[in-house]
């Protein structure tokens, strides 16, 4: 054997690693005892078999990068100390969690409280709030709302069960809006045209619902209405006073009946409706139909007494993969009186907290009718847990509709046009709450609210829905 | 345009200089074991980390700042040029592997373990001694699933968990064949098992107090305790079916955080999001979906051994693995953080068009015991903890790959003892689970072995340089005949080569030195000038050479002194 083979060999016949026997203890374990490992023998711990080891550096060039860095991050580095100090705060206060459960978890607590906030449209910032208590057969439900623009609203609602399938429902509110606007009457307003008004509603009645075969209901009510049309609050210019008058008043004024003053009186009304949709929060299956008709007797019979009717059809339709859903929903609603022309203006049908045409503002149409057409596509983008649990579902919308004074002027050059999106947030009871943005051809329109679009099964006065404009 | 040629130019060469900057070659033995057994002279201060926030500064904060921090950009640049997206880890030896320490002791991934230890793991396996009375010492009421600790006839104390409601023996079981392998692995973990006990087992402590929701507490009475028991589902027999984990002997002094170190702490000398067995923890929670890594299921112990007081860090609670969760099964879990902003916006951009994978899960109703665990749809890189972790963020491939070698070290009869072990009752259940355990294995296998090369274990007898392709030896790409090819060279402290010799092909594992070539080679290159000889490996499944690995031989002391990869 050559030398230089000599020295290779030699090199490459001596062990890896010195050979002392491993043992258990010195490899800080006792299960694995006297193995060799896929390295060799691996000896025990000793001055050359054990080190401190060190956090790497940081390189020169990523130190000098993080100098103007951190100058700026300085101010976020702030708010996030100050995030920590009010999380922890409320998350380790038994109080303020409690608290802070209400606000953000729903139905907790005795009267199982549940707030929301809102946000855009005509009223403003605020915060609305709901309470209910009892059992599934009988219980009561409080709820409440006020906005920084003086928008408020009061409701109560007891729905009892006497017998099963049979429901007694007895409520009443308040509502007052500062911000109401009147554009004048028909299809065909201008948004020029905007004049402001308040509005106060109040309302009282007992209805009973009774559950008929085939997810048929009937409902059958009495309401007492009051409607208040009212001059503005100061800042707001033009009053509706300045351009219309109650009639044949000030000079040059259109006449405008209702105006001014008060119109109070009692609204029968008898609805029939099949519900096939599971108040899930996230229907994608199921549809509901109903026709409901009113007759309003005006109390202090300076107006006319007149007929509301109303046919409305929703269905949803599941799509594809999961949860992915087609919300449709058309309605009309007219008003039949003698005299047309001496229907109070507050009475009129209108799209006051709009649940159509979401792109315009409120109260932005007024007339005898109104029709419509909603299509709402939805798809999941949020999971709490699981596919049906809590979660957010994101929209996309577009709506067709349109007030009317007679049938024949529904037609394609009336009918006003709105898309729009949002999110909507369902949680453990159901619907939570949306936000979204619509445009139309006059505005984009935001808002953040906890009431439904669809489903109008929460319309009754146990859930505290003021009746006009009668829906 | 040149401005942005020039960013990137001067991040790939920050980059490529900042990883390039290995070690120097030394002829030293090779180190296994971190010196963080120090002596400690007080107690470090016992951390108790809000959990509220601690969700908001994982998911919000700490991404922001790993988004907005001018350091990771640079580097992100330069991986795309084959640098890392974040420095190597701080803790690995010249071998690439993890040295023991009181985070971690090397086990299966460097010794052949039994399937018979592997499922015993650690401890004797009994559980609480059952020659006496059982005498709960304190309990809640409060969380998804109550629990009681008890004090058995031995003094020992154990935390006794039960199944949510509605899924008897899907946690227990989780708990135990999770606990198992994370021993195996090599992470410190308590004495978890399943219990099965009667109601005259135990009797309330004469101290025993109970926490009720708010946090009070109160002297404990047996009434509180048939109300724990009755809120939980009992076997078919009436007895009661439970996860107990012992209590960990030493003082508790609060959870470690995945990011920085605990200063109070002497030997803690490396950020935890730079320790590699917790950046690897992010494969190991891949494959057995521990998507529950906060904070809070670990826990670091004050404790003495040898008369030297020091901290052991241990990772408790696995519960939620496996496919079940602490709050129920939830197929989400794993899949998605628990709001994760990029799969919202992506949701929302895509219209609906777009299917997360875990929303066509469901639970098999033939298989009451096993959650949403599946293997089909299970991508390891796609594994998402419900809290963005601070070191998961930072695996590096080859982070990855390190724990994919402790993956594959479990065989299929490993697996098969550890299900065993669960206390399944229905068998089904059992090979189904064990039977996804293993196919989870394969996929991660499959993708880091494909990534990086997976010659490992160089040793040097004989006459020839020997090295194990883990691939090849664990079936991990059935069907392939591998091959390879060698050349060697001497080279400086700094890893430069005088010249390499000719690349040699080889089917065999192993290098012949004694090549005429290979002495002509080493007796014209001078062991002063040269001292280390660097022999570069690599392997071609059929699909083009994979990309080398190099092991470095001191010449003077014939130690296998590095390897890079």
């Amino acid at each position: 054997m050559k030398y230089s083979s000599l020295v290779l060999l030699l090199l490459f016949l001596l062990p890896t690693v010195p050979s002392a026997v491993a043992d258990s203890d010195s490899a800080h374990d006792k299960e694995v005892t006297g193995a060799v490992s896929y390295w060799g023998v691996i000896p025990g711990p000793s001055d050359s078999t054990s080190a401190h080891f060190e956090q790497r550096p940081v390189p020169l060039w990523e130190k000098t990068l993080n100098v103007p860095y951190r100058i700026a991050y300085a101010p976020i580095y702030l708010f996030f100390e100050g995030a920590k100090g009010a999380t922890i705060l409320v998350a380790e206060s038994a109080e303020l969690r409690y608290y802070y459960r209400a606000v953000t978890r729903p139905r907790i607590g005795p009267f199982h409280t549940r707030f929301f906030l809102l946000a855009g449209g005509l009223q403003g910032y605020g915060i609305s709030m709901s309470s209910k208590t009892g059992d599934d057969r009988n219980r009561m439900k409080i709820t409440g709302k006020v906005t920084n623009r003086e928008t408020s609203k009061a409701t109560f609602g007891i729905r009892l069960t006497p017998l099963p399938g049979n429901r007694i429902e007895l409520g009443g509110g308040y509502r007052r809006r500062p911000d109401a606007r009147f554009f004048g009457i028909g299809p065909e307003t201008s948004e020029d045209d905007e004049t402001f008004w308040t509005q106060e509603i109040g309302w009282g009645g007992i209805s009973w619902q009774r559950d008929w075969m085939f997810a048929l209901t009937s409902d059958l009510g009495i309401i007492y209405s009051g409607v208040g049309a009212f001059d503005p609050r100061d800042e707001e210019e033009p009053r509706i006073s300045e351009v219309y008058d109650r009639g044949g008043g000030a000079s040059g004024a259109v006449s405008l009946p209702g105006l001014g003053g008060r119109t109070d009186g009692v609204g029968y009304s008898l609805s029939l409706a099949h519900n096939t949709i599971e108040e899930t929060g996230r229907p994608d299956g199921g549809g509901a139909r109903r026709i409901a008709a009113t007759y309003f007797q005006d109390r202090d019979g300076d107006n006319e007494d007149f007929w509301t009717f109303r046919v409305e059809a929703q269905q949803f339709l599941p799509l594809w993969l999961t949860s992915r859903s087609l919300a449709l929903r058309g309605y009309v609603s007219w008003i039949e009186a003698d005299d047309r022309s001496n229907i109070p203006f507050q009475r009129l049908m209108t799209n006051d907290e709009p649940d159509i045409i979401r792109g315009f503002r409120d109260f932005r149409w007024h007339d005898r009718g109104m029709t419509a057409l909603s299509a709402e596509y939805r798809w999941p983008v949020f999971a709490e847990r699981t596919v049906e649990g809590s979660g957010v579902d994101a929209y996309l919308f577009a709506e067709a509709g349109q007030v009317f004074g007679e049938f024949n002027e529904i037609k394609s050059d009336n009918l006003r046009n709105s898309v729009g999106g949002g999110f909507r947030w369902i949680d453990e009871s159901g619907f939570g709450g949306r936000f979204e943005i619509a445009r139309s051809a006059e505005e984009w329109v935001f808002r953040l609210r906890g009431d439904q679009i669809f489903q109008y099964a929460k319309s009754g006065l146990y859930h505290g829905r003021n009746p006009i404009p009668t829906r | 345009m040149r401005c942005k040629s020039f960013v990137i130019l001067l991040a790939v060469f920050l980059v490529a200089s900042d990883s390039s900057a290995r070690d120097r070659l030394t002829d030293a033995p090779v180190v296994w074991y971190d010196d963080d057994r120090g002596f400690v002279s007080s107690k470090p201060a016992e951390r108790e980390p809000n959990l509220v926030w601690d969700g908001v500064n994982a998911s919000i904060k700490r991404p922001l700042i790993r988004a907005t921090s001018p350091g990771r950009a640079v580097r992100r640049v330069g991986s795309l040029f084959g640098g890392n997206h974040v420095p190597t880890a701080s803790n690995v030896n010249v071998l690439d592997e993890v040295p023991n320490s009181t985070w971690f002791t090397n086990r299966i991934g460097l010794y052949p373990m039994t399937p018979e230890e592997v499922a015993r793991g650690i401890g004797t396996g009994q559980g609480p001694d059952r020659s006496g009375v059982w005498t709960v010492v304190s309990a809640k009421t409060e969380g998804v699933t109550p629990g009681f600790n008890i004090r058995d006839a031995k003094g020992n104390v154990y935390l006794i968990k039960f199944d949510v409601p509605g899924f008897l023996g899907m946690t227990t079981a989780a708990g135990v064949i999770s606990s198992r392998i994370f021993h195996a692995i090599g992470y410190n973990v308590p004495e978890d098992g399943t219990v099965i006990f009667e109601r005259s087992r135990l009797v309330v402590g004469e101290s025993a107090r109970i926490k009720e929701r708010g946090g009070k507490k109160r002297p404990m009475t047996a009434g509180d305790l048939d109300m724990i028991l009755n809120n939980v589902d009992r076997l078919p027999d009436g007895r009661w079916l439970a996860i107990s984990s012992r209590f960990l002997p030493g003082a508790p002094i609060g959870p470690f955080d995945y990011k920085g170190r605990r200063h109070d702490d002497p030997n803690d000398r490396v950020k935890h999001e730079h320790r590699r067995e917790l950046r690897g923890l992010r494969v190991f929670a891949a494959w057995l979906n521990h998507f529950d890594t906060k904070q809070h299921n670990s826990l670091d112990i004050f404790i003495q051994e040898d008369g030297v007081s020091f901290v052991k860090h241990y990772l408790i609670d696995f519960a939620s693995t496996i496919g079940a969760g602490g709050r129920g099964p939830t197929p989400k879990n794993g899949w998605e953080y628990g709001f994760d902003f990029a799969a919202f916006i992506g949701k929302t951009l895509s219209l609906g068009l777009y299917e997360a994978d875990w929303r066509k899960f469901k639970l098999m109703d033939e298989l009451p015991e096993v959650g949403y665990w599946e293997s089909r749809l299970f991508e390891p890189e796609d594994f998402e903890s419900q809290v963005p972790n601070s070191a998961f963020v930072n695996l590096t491939d080859r982070d990855g790959y390190w724990a994919t070698k402790i993956v594959t070290a479990f065989s299929d009869e490993h697996i098969r003892a550890i299900c065993a072990a669960a206390g399944y009752r229905d068998h089904q259940a059992e090979e189904y689970v064990a039977r996804v355990l293993m196919e989870r294995r394969d996929k991660i296998a499959r993708r880091w072995f494909d990534r990086v090369t997976p010659i490992d274990f160089f040793r040097i007898e004989s006459d020839a340089l020997h090295w194990r392709d883990l691939a090849a030896e664990r079936n991990t790409f059935p069907g392939v005949t591998p091959r390879y090819r060698a050349r060697f060279s001497a080279v400086t402290d700094d890893r430069k080569a005088r010249g390499w010799s000719p690349w040699m092909i080889l089917d065999e594992t192993s290098f012949p030195m004694e090549t005429p070539e290979a002495i002509r080679m080493l007796k014209s290159q001078s062991e002063k000038e040269y001292p280390y000889i660097a022999f570069e490996v690599d392997l071609d499944r059929g699909r083009g050479w994979q990309g080398s690995v190099t092991a470095y031989v001191a010449r003077k002391s014939t130690r296998l002194i590095a390897v890079d990869r």
